[in-house]
């Protein structure tokens, strides 16, 4: 069993190499060769490391003038994070690939080639789900040369986004393709899929996304200064809004070391699981309707919204905007836990019934099991995270693995994902299986649990607290220049990541957002398409894909920034 | 509060149909809960259909991305007349938070004729969409 001690200094040997550690959880490796930061990518492989986050830099204007990557990794047992970073080399435009040890590299890798116009040295071609054919190939928006007029005028040249494309594989015998977006037919995000089906069975499936990018990362270095960033960062996903700016600002602590007071942690962990609680109602809601079950899902959206207001009766805001501050919580008024105790006690009472009633209905378990398949090791080989990881077995909750603030007080232990208060084995056999039911279940029990984190957060608070005390000031002057934090947030979809450098000023260099959505679409496209695992086969009907499709639930927004 | 029922004043119902310009999926949040039971926008007419062809307005939310024009281009043009906009959120309205942003489009200029109703908020509540639905100038 390593410990974090045995293993910092097992890759100080490793790495040989410069190393620092920013904080007390995050060691960084410079890796000055590629061959190096292979290697050590591969010994972190080896070690059951998983990929957090891959961001490029362009450091042209610091003292190493060139181009760098930073890999994050996360220890999976112990609350470590390990960083390899590799400079680039002066004028060179291409950067060694890991998607032949980290499945999810992948995504990572293609927004880079997009967005800095540098080229992998990866022979596996980039999946069509992650290339948007309206990019030109050498605009590069993220290269700090590339002005806000040139890109648009590129932009503005570019022709039809319609086009055939050539790179599809010819159909056989009784197959046929079917495209679908990127506008829908109900009310969701935008994004294209491809099935290519054979009857009723999905063969394949493509989608493509980045119909939603708005030029996030760039705006955050072009609009914001540190202090501010937050307000762009709880736009980016509408239904992560907390997680979001809650991620952003614990970037900017992490950077300078500031103390988060003890009623703003609360709070902040608090309105994380109000964010959870009326996510998972809705999408347990969507899931009965999508197998039209519309009572149930009727019963199950109406506490939604009563969290829904209670949110705005609270915060000012339906989706908890406006609350986080770099350094505490801002409130509109003074917090009163008794506002907060019956609403959610009611909302949650009224839910869990029905939502426990589904998990034994022959009908709805009939329709959601066994689809959108993923066992545990394909959900490791992909490098799900989040709640579809946890649905497939993987004990991946960052507010146990890595708990920040609040997360870390020995009451709460107990209640992470703590399951509903009297499940037995098979329950737990159910909601671990990887398929829809079980990520229906995840999401039930989460809600059961997220009820009793509110209940042991609101005991703990203090009348005594004042508004005053829950806003820290956070002193940028003695950071250095061209420092970067990581700040993190389990959501409601998973771990919210931010990467957040500082330049010469007090402004953003470098903001790389990593919604849990980057990581999980790959989860799906597995998810839907024919397999084998454990010699069974799972493949699903054309009509099966909406339900998949929600029981995941990924965000467009976040995908595309 | 809207468990009265609506009294018609000689309107007719609604066809919509929903067009995610590209925003950060908040619009889209509230404009599905204005069809769950607590709001149940179909009790007045109003009712979110599958198609363009089917529909009487196009309900626009999201500050509308330089890689959805065509589509939302293509989807206005199939649209039958008389047919009318309603933009919803305020990255609708005026592209919002995305306004400085090189990706973002905004709506084209040959369809602002066609907008009726603007409805503020970030995102607006979904009372403030139904009402501004229910209060259209009848055609």
């Amino acid at each position: 069993m390593s410990t974090l001690e045995t293993e910092r200094m097992r890759l100080r040997t490793a790495a040989d190499e410069e190393f620092y550690s920013p904080a007390a959880n995050q060691l960084v490796l410079l890796a000055r060769t590629p061959e190096l930061y292979r290697n050590l990518a591969y010994d972190l492989r080896r070690e059951g490391y998983f990929l957090v986050t891959l961001v490029a830099n362009d450091e042209h204007e610091l003292a190493d003038n060139c181009f760098k990557l930073y890999a994050v990794f996360s220890h999976p047992s112990i609350d470590l994070f390990v960083t390899l970073m590799l400079p680039l080399g002066r004028g060179t435009a291409t950067f060694p690939s890991l998607a032949h040890l980290f499945a999810a590299a992948t995504p990572f890798e293609c927004e880079i080639a997009e967005r800095f116009g540098l080229t992998s040295s990866s022979d596996v071609p980039a999946p069509p789900c992650f290339r948007h054919p309206t990019y030109p190939a050498d605009l590069a928006p993220l290269r700090r040369a590339s002005s806000t007029a040139g890109i648009r005028a590129a932009l503005s040249r570019q022709a039809s986004p319609f086009t055939e494309e050539a790179d599809l594989a010819p159909l056989a015998p009784g197959e046929l393709d079917l495209p679908i977006g990127p506008i829908h037919a109900g009310v969701i995000e935008p994004g294209h899929f491809r099935f290519r089906i054979a009857g009723e069975v999905v063969e394949q499936l493509d989608a493509r996304l980045g119909y939603a990018h708005k030029g996030v990362e760039r705006l955050f270095q072009i609009n914001y200064t540190l202090r501010d960033g937050w307000k762009l960062a709880e736009r980016i996903v509408g239904d992560s809004a907390f997680a979001h700016s809650l991620a952003y600002c614990r970037a900017l602590e992490s950077l300078t070391a500031a103390e988060v007071p003890r009623p703003a942690q609360l709070l902040r962990a608090l309105f994380l699981e109000l964010e959870r609680l009326y996510n998972h109602m809705g999408d347990c809601a969507a899931l009965a309707h999508d197998v039209a079950l519309d009572l149930p899902a009727a019963e199950m959206a109406a506490p939604r919204e009563a969290l829904l207001r209670l949110n705005q009766d609270l915060s000012g805001h339906r989706l908890l905007r406006g609350l986080n501050r770099p350094g505490g919580i801002v409130l509109p008024e003074s917090f009163n836990p008794d506002r907060v105790r019956s609403p959610v006690g009611q909302a949650v009472a009224r839910f869990l019934p029905v939502a426990r009633f589904l998990l034994t209905d022959p009908g709805f378990r009939n329709r959601l099991m066994n689809i959108g398949m993923i066992a545990r090791p394909m959900a490791e080989q992909i490098g799900a995270t989040g709640l579809v990881a946890r649905a497939s077995g993987l004990e991946r909750d960052w507010r146990r693995l890595h708990p920040v603030d609040a997360e870390r007080l020995p009451e709460l232990r107990d209640l992470w994902n703590a399951g509903l208060p009297d499940e037995d084995v098979y329950v737990v056999e159910e909601r671990t299986a990887g398929d829809a039911f079980a990520r229906y279940a995840t999401r039930v029990a989460e809600v059961a649990a997220s009820a009793r984190i509110v209940e042991r957060l609101l005991d703990l608070w203090e009348n005594a607290w004042l508004d005053e005390e829950f806003c820290a000031v956070v002193n940028l002057r003695p950071v250095s220049n061209y420092r970067f934090g990581l700040g993190y947030a389990e959501g409601w979809r998973g771990p919210v990541v931010y990467w957040l450098m500082k330049d010469k000023f007090e402004r953003i260099y470098r903001c790389k957002v990593c919604d849990p959505s980057c990581l999980n679409w790959p989860a799906l496209k597995a998810a839907s398409e024919p397999h084998t695992d454990e010699s069974r086969r799972f493949e699903i009907l054309l009509a099966d894909f909406p339900i998949v499709n929600k029981s995941f639930n990924l965000s467009y927004a976040g995908n595309d920034l | 509060m809207y468990t009265q029922p609506y009294r018609h004043r000689g309107r007719r119902s609604l066809f919509i149909r929903h067009f995610a310009g590209g925003s950060s999926g908040d619009c889209e949040l509230e404009v599905a809960n204005l069809f769950n039971p607590v709001y149940d926008a179909e009790r007045f007419g109003l009712r979110l259909v599958a198609s363009p062809r089917h529909a009487d307005i196009l309900l626009i939310t999201g500050p509308i991305t330089r890689r959805l024009r065509e589509a939302l281009r293509f989807t206005f043009e199939a649209m039958p007349d008389p047919r009318r906009i309603v933009l919803v959120g305020d990255d609708a309205i005026g592209r919002g938070i995305f306004k400085d942003s090189p990706d973002v489009a905004g709506l084209p200029r040959e369809m602002e004729p066609y907008v009726v109703a603007r409805v503020p908020g970030d995102p607006p509540s979904p009372q403030a969409i139904l009402d501004a639905l229910l209060q259209m100038p009848a055609r």
